[in-house]
């Protein structure tokens, strides 16, 4: 036990030296080229602490989704279900995205699961664009637990 | 350690899994043995790839194949470190997924992946307690990890699942011990590390979601063969909470428990350069529900110490 309070104490004054030559030392850390891989990680840093949520997508135009469907919309966990949407002028980009499982393809017909962590209600959003104008729907899947 | 001391750099990123879920940038498993002295600059490069394709249930092997068949990672890290005070180190890691793909069994379709810049990891490592002539030495470590790499990843106007993106989407925070003894006459080194690391709550418009806690220990024992080759051999327990989404629904095919085994060689390629490997190979595995578990994991790095 005192062998260990020493010790520790040693290690106190091991960084009280430290301390009284840290101008010397952060002389040396700003001429040095390590600053910039600072200054690098500092705007990763400060990029990662924007928000990245996108915006309410903005729905203009006569372009409008008519349908979106699942061939399935209760399905078994790493089963798949294809979901279509129909709109009622033609379009030049259709966006997909899930909450939680994996979109599959692109285009009108898009194929869907989701593993055994996404079991529960999830959500797809598509969003279509033309030169008609834009509009955005979503429908939910519900995915149950897998049986072999 | 003075043996090997310089040979080795750990400046951890986040939590290693590779199957459904996985988050963010995997774990470096490099033993850190290195004595911190005041000024010192320590940069180094590494590669990790990891491939999943065995499915368990608690601690079984399921005989079953269902959508996904496979998936796998490539993962590089960028680390560097400055004893910016003697015995206080300040680190930054940062990774890039070459590959992070999953394997189908769909006709037309064998793959789909995800690549990018992944998150950010910065942190310090501070001596505790220095035995006498560093024979032994303890040290405390704390990283937060920002989520700045891709988490919106798009692929023909579809956004790539959580597992696929290169980022986990969440800050994390990271404290740990390591603890180094050496025994200079025989030239062994032994070390034990022991992690725990709290993820934030991804809350954003479309997505809440929480990844279970992590925790690590691993213990390992290092010999100098000679002045350029050491050998080593680690064993790493795992342990990971299940996540939860949507304000506490558990989701119970989440978290796992692994024990693998980590044997390693290092070569001092130069004075002040030292290339080491590591495979991981797990022995014991136990996963909640029905998940895909990792197979086998090789690291390779090369680090140098200014």
């Amino acid at each position: 036990m005192q062998l260990f309070a020493r010790r520790l104490i040693q290690t106190i004054l091991f960084y009280r030296e430290s301390i009284s030559i840290l101008p010397t030392i952060l002389q040396t850390f700003m001429r040095s080229s390590f600053h910039l891989t600072v200054l690098l990680f500092t705007a990763l840093l400060l990029h990662s602490c924007t928000n990245k949520d996108e915006t309410d997508p903005i729905v203009t135009g006569a372009l409008k989704i008519t349908s979106l469907q699942a061939t399935l919309d209760t399905v078994m966990a790493w089963d798949t279900t294809k979901i279509t949407v129909l709109t009622n002028l033609p379009t030049t980009r259709i966006k997909w995205e899930a909450d939680h499982g994996t979109l599959i393809g692109s285009g009108a017909t898009i194929t869907y699961y989701a593993g055994m962590c996404c079991i529960g209600t999830n959500t797809i959003k598509c969003r279509v664009e033309g030169s008609d104008g834009i509009d955005t729907a979503s429908m939910k899947i519900h995915i149950t637990p897998y049986i072999p | 350690m003075l043996l090997i001391a310089p040979m080795f750099i750990l400046l951890q990123p986040s939590q290693a899994t590779a199957q459904c879920c996985a988050a963010g940038s995997p774990a470096n498993i490099n033993p850190d043995l290195r004595t911190l002295k005041t000024g010192g600059y320590t940069i180094s490069a590494s590669v990790k790839y990891s491939n999943s394709e065995a499915y368990f249930s608690k601690d079984n092997k399921l005989d079953i194949t269902p959508l996904i068949t496979r998936s796998d990672y490539l993962f590089g890290s960028f680390s560097a470190g400055y004893t910016i005070l003697r015995g206080l180190e300040i680190n930054a890691s940062l990774g890039y997924f070459f590959k992070k793909a999953e394997h189908y069994k769909i006709a037309g379709l064998n793959s789909d992946d995800g690549y990018g810049l992944s998150d950010l990891s910065i942190g310090c490592r501070g001596l505790i307690y220095r035995g006498v002539a560093s024979s032994q030495q303890l040290f405390g470590t704390v990283n937060v990890t920002f989520p700045t790499g891709q988490f919106d990843l798009v692929r023909d106007d579809v956004t790539l699942p959580v597992q696929l993106q290169p980022s986990s989407g969440a800050f994390k925070y990271r404290i740990g011990l390591q603890y180094i003894k050496s025994l200079t006459e025989s030239k062994i080194d032994l070390f034990a590390q022991g992690e725990a690391e709290l993820s934030a709550r991804i809350k954003s418009k479309n997505f809440n979601y929480r990844y279970g806690n992590y925790y690590s220990l691993t213990l390992g024992a290092y010999r100098l063969l000679n002045n350029y080759i050491t050998v080593g051999l680690q064993t790493r327990g795992e342990w990971r909470e299940r996540s939860d989404r949507d304000d506490g629904i558990i989701l119970e095919a989440t978290g796992f428990r692994q024990v693998a085994l980590c044997p390693l060689v290092a070569v001092k390629l130069l004075k002040k350069t030292s290339f080491s490997f590591i495979p991981q190979i797990p022995v014991y595995r136990y996963y909640n529900g029905i998940q895909m578990a990792n197979s086998w994991s090789g690291t390779a790095a090369v680090t140098l110490n200014l």
